[in-house]
């Protein structure tokens, strides 16, 4: 607007040193926070300690609000997850979070480290016109998490709510599996879990362990991956352009090597599973006759979500990608009895 | 005819020209701020009622399947946008915001129109400027493609109310300062001198002001926020209204330049107002809905003359006791604790019946009114209380706390503070020795009296209840609670008409707008210290000072005082307790649920602390007690406070949470 000229008019020239706020809103230790990290030494090897990033997790308000602030340029920098992107009518990543379609890792890599995750930033960049989407990193593929009853068939999803973050392609998605998505605020989610106002949630296994959920919803689909959990690392584009030639190349740069370490981060082995088994949890497994009814309700999705034209262009790319590539290797089953006492809590 | 008049008019002295035309214009302001008025209260009715019934919606729905209100809270949360701007713009119309008087009210005329017209001024650019960027946040490229997630409308209809807020604000300050400039313009000359000597004293406050801040940043290595301090302090004696204080510092602290002065600069000229529309419920934030549906229920109750039952059954039962007004008091705040979550709330009940009561005693005025100030600080503490839920929803990763835990460390808490004031009252009429016993009133009275008021008891059974089950969020509890209050009011008590029962919401909306207000203002500060790298500064200032954990909570306590000296306790908490919480759980190792007591305990002292505390400033203007003298008799209370303050911080967690521990476990 009119007001764009009252900012900060100081240009950095090649040699002088810059200091980024980049903020985001989980802890340090959450893979976001891990792989931003990664992305603050690779800045800061790279320009020689010219460039400091200055990293400010746990940010005060919920993601719509961080987008709207790097937007306006009250942060510089932030990493926000793609899912509530839509709301604010910015719909290049929906496709990445299609129900039951980049299922996995490996799939998921070579979308974002490839042309598509390319042309998804760039078109954000586009509609958005105030930011520059640097790069997606993952945050973890979701499960579906049942309180009471095992969220793995058509069947058991029909008329359920299922907490999702606030996202029109996360409702969507559960939509045509046959539920109804509640946005409801994370600190209130345990709560709802253990009085039914939802019957589940879509979670990664770090959200379960770190909320203590399983304390009260032991359900979780093992072979189901509904959809990854991406976020789209973006500088704020007057901070952008007061940057050096120079200093804008150590950004991408570095950025281009975050989408392959958050898929090492998340998808390394860990005891994760065995804990939660001990905590209480219990991993179910879909059949394939309900995972294949499950994938017939998804691909009306896919259907309804391709009226948006940005939307439908990722899919189909996404969906040509998948047919041929090979199949992933089966990951190891999750474990199904206790080996001790639950230590995640306290 | 027109000759006729014009030869007359000499005699008659006429009206000065200005003074006629500032006549005519107020003649049209009025209008029109009636207007505005008249579309708040439909609003803010609307506005509550249809948060009430959405919450309590979401109750049945979950119980009774099949049937569904979707999205309910999102519904909620933009509603409550409308009634709480709605209700600050009648809280404005009806001067229902607290303004300090004490240095612009007092000493020579002409510094009395200086500080006036400083403060006036200042509010007069606040409020253009808000005006400004209000109207330009809903068409902001950030903001204008924005849709609501699960109701289908566009996100510029909860915007805007920011947007109407703020013309419905400025409409009536703009009626009341051509109200309060007539008189002055009809002294024709002598009149405009004083305007103009006001005008030229507050430029000069203005410069001073300036000067002091600039030099400040620009020769010295004073922290920013010790700057935003001093032109806080500065501009809220001079009688600028508190309610709009935050927004002031928010705004400057994020400003790029103004006057040259810059704090946290940021770009972003619409960040200011995003981020205070978003903490109110624009982006979340549904938890501080309790907020109103709490003032809801106290309203009501009140209207239905549900707090003269209360303090009838207090009489009953302890009145006999030497001194016994002063108990009944004690007692009356614990019981009233119950159904409210404030201290203001409490103090307003109580004042106009127990000051009168203690004085017809033989207690002095100004002693009487300190006991009941003294006594209303347990209403934030327990059963029921904003402060715990608000510091539960707020405080989220290391250091988060349990609401229903730390409803239950307050209740201890309470406990705590009721018998040692009530011990004080004890020594006090001791001393005093001159107030007669009276007959207990018999155990008759006491039941009479107990089945017209114990009903209302219900109230915090089923919000604590309801939360420790875990069968309603805190928000659904309170959201009951209101509608079973406005039940009773209307059917059980059949006190309140379905006509009165608007006022009673108009007055909660307004009551919440002005929390609410402060509320996401404070949000703005916290913001730019956050992103300032703050929570990192303040762990290393703390464990620079000590690695001790007693020395750290010594250094929280005077902290908080001290801060609490300016800043009312809510705001003062969702600025700080994201910071302090986490540094006391990690690098203290102190139970978060204890941290949480003693920050909320600690910080509603303010309000009975001089030379600022708001709870001082109502009692005192019921009470009609000069503000100085009551600065003075509050001093027992206020330290006895202080000594629980001190037990509730420093005996063992085992012992202070031994209740919570009891129900949590
Ligand atoms: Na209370
Ligand atoms: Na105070």
């Amino acid at each position: 607007g009119d007001d764009d000229d009252e900012a900060g008019s100081g240009t950095e020239g090649g040699g002088e040193s810059v200091e980024l706020t980049l903020a985001y809103v989980t802890t340090a230790q959450h893979p976001y926070g891990q792989a931003i990290d990664f992305f603050k030494q690779e800045v800061e090897r790279a320009s020689g300690g010219r460039i400091t990033i200055n990293t400010r997790p746990s940010y005060p308000q919920p993601e719509p609000q961080l987008l709207a602030d790097v937007r306006g340029g009250s942060v510089d920098m932030a990493t926000i997850s793609t899912a509530i992107w839509d709301s604010a009518g910015i719909n290049a990543f929906q496709a990445l979070q299609a129900p039951l379609l980049v299922s996995n890792y490996q799939l998921e890599s070579q979308i974002l480290e490839g042309e598509i995750g390319q042309a998804m930033a760039e078109s954000a960049s586009e509609t958005a016109g105030d930011v520059t989407v640097l790069t997606i990193h993952e945050g973890g593929l979701r499960k579906p998490v049942g309180a009471k009853n095992a969220l793995d068939s058509v069947a058991s999803f029909r008329g359920t709510k299922i907490r999702a973050p606030q996202s029109k392609v996360l409702a969507a998605g559960l939509q045509a599996l046959g539920a109804e998505a509640d946005p409801l605020p994370l600190p209130e989610v345990y709560q709802a879990l253990k009085n039914g106002t939802v019957d589940g949630m879509e979670a990664n296994l770090g959200l379960i362990a770190t909320n203590k959920y399983y304390e009260v919803a032991r359900f979780v689909t093992g072979n189901v991956n509904l959809w990854p959990f991406p976020t789209a690392l973006v500088i704020n584009n007057q901070v952008m352009e007061r940057l050096s030639e120079e200093d804008q190349q150590i950004l991408r740069d570095a950025a281009a090597k975050v989408p392959a370490r958050s898929i090492e981060i998340v998808s390394t082995g860990s005891d994760l599973p065995q804990q939660l088994v001990n905590c209480g949890v219990q991993f179910v497994t879909a059949t394939p006759a309900e995972v294949q009814g499950l994938q017939a309700r998804a691909e009306q999705a896919y259907t309804s979500l391709s009226q948006d034209e940005t939307t439908g262009r990722f899919l189909q790319q996404i969906q040509d990608l998948k047919e041929d590539a090979q199949a992933p290797a089966a990951p190891p089953p999750f474990p199904t009895s206790r080996t001790g006492s639950c230590e995640l809590a306290g | 005819m027109t000759t006729t008049t014009a030869e007359q008019a000499p005699a008659r002295s006429p009206e000065p020209v200005v003074a006629q035309v500032l006549g005519r214009v107020e003649g049209v302001l009025e209008v029109y701020a009636r207007a505005a008025v008249a579309i708040a209260r439909v609003i803010t009715v609307g506005a509550v009622l249809l948060i009430m019934f959405a919450i309590a919606g979401n109750v049945f729905t979950r119980n009774v399947p099949g049937f569904s209100i979707f999205s309910s809270e999102e519904l909620a949360r933009f509603a409550y946008l409308w009634a709480i701007w709605m209700g600050v713009s009648l809280a404005v119309r009806r001067s229902a915001v607290t303004v300090i008087t004490f240095v612009s009210h007092r000493g020579p005329a002409g510094w009395q129109r200086s500080v006036q017209t400083f403060a006036a001024l200042s509010l007069g650019v606040l409020l253009a400027y808000s005006c400004v960027r209000a109207t330009q946040f809903p068409f902001a490229q950030a903001w204008r493609d924005q849709t609501a997630q699960s109701i289908s409308v566009a996100l510029f209809y909860a915007l805007v109310s920011m947007t109407v807020g703020y013309y419905f604000i400025t409409l009536h300050y703009l009626t009341q300062s051509v109200t309060a400039l007539r008189p002055v313009a009809a002294r024709g000359r002598a009149g405009l001198r004083d305007a103009a000597q006001g005008l030229g004293g507050a430029l000069v406050m203005a410069a001073v002001l300036w000067a002091v801040c600039y030099s400040l940043l620009q020769f010295t290595q004073v922290s920013e926020l010790i700057v935003l301090g001093i032109i806080f302090v500065t501009l809220t004696l001079a009688g600028m209204p508190i309610v709009f204080m935050l927004s002031v510092v928010g705004i400057l602290a994020l400003h790029p330049e103004f006057l040259g002065l810059s704090f946290y600069p940021s770009p972003d000229l619409i960040a200011p107002f995003s981020t205070t529309q978003g903490a109110m419920g624009l982006t979340g934030g549904g938890e501080l809905l309790v907020i109103v549906m709490f003032l809801v229920v106290a309203e009501v109750l009140n209207a239905s003359g549900m707090s003269t039952r209360l303090i009838a059954f207090a009489a009953a039962l302890v009145g006999h006791l030497r001194g016994g007004m002063a108990y009944v008091c004690q007692l009356t705040s614990a019981l009233a604790s119950g159904i409210s979550g404030s201290a203001q709330a409490d103090a307003a009940i109580m004042t106009p019946i127990l000051v009168p009561a203690m004085e017809r005693e033989g207690y002095r005025r100004d002693v009487a009114a300190a006991v009941v100030a003294g006594a209303s600080i347990k209403g934030p503490i327990g059963p029921i209380s904003v402060m715990f839920i608000v510091y539960g929803a707020i405080v989220t990763g290391p250091g988060s706390a349990s609401i229903s835990a730390l409803l239950l460390s307050g209740v201890f808490a309470e406990i705590l503070l009721f018998l040692f004031q009530a011990a004080t009252v004890y020594v006090v009429v001791r001393r005093l020795d001159m107030i007669p016993r009276r007959r207990f009133a018999g155990i008759g009275q006491v039941v009479r009296t107990s089945r017209s008021a114990l009903p209302v008891l219900l109230i915090p059974v089923i919000i604590l209840g309801g939360i420790f089950t875990g069968v309603f969020t805190p928000t659904e509890s309170a959201a009951v609670a209101a509608l079973v209050a406005i039940g009773m009011g209307l059917f059980m008590y059949a006190t309140i008409s379905p006509r009165q029962l608007p006022d009673a919401l108009i007055l909660a909306g307004l009551e919440a707008g002005v929390v609410m207000l402060l509320l996401g203002d404070s949000t703005i500060l916290a913001k730019a210290l956050f992103r300032d790298g703050f929570g990192e500064s303040l762990q290393e200032f703390m464990t620079g000072i000590s690695t001790n954990k007693y020395v750290f909570l010594l250094v929280v306590n005077v902290m908080l005082l001290l801060v609490g000296i300016f800043i009312e306790p809510l705001p003062a908490l969702y600025i700080l307790a994201p910071f302090l919480a986490p540094v006391a759980a990690l690098e203290f190792g102190i139970d978060p649920v204890h941290f949480g007591l003693i920050m909320v305990f600690n910080l509603v002292l303010a309000l009975i602390h001089p030379p600022i505390g708001l709870v001082l400033f109502l009692v005192s203007s019921i009470a009609r007690v000069p503000i100085e003298r009551l600065s003075i008799t509050i001093i027992p209370w206020l330290l006895v406070s202080i000594l629980v303050l001190f037990l509730v911080t420093y005996l063992p967690s085992e012992v202070v949470l031994a209740l919570s521990n009891l129900v949590e476990h």
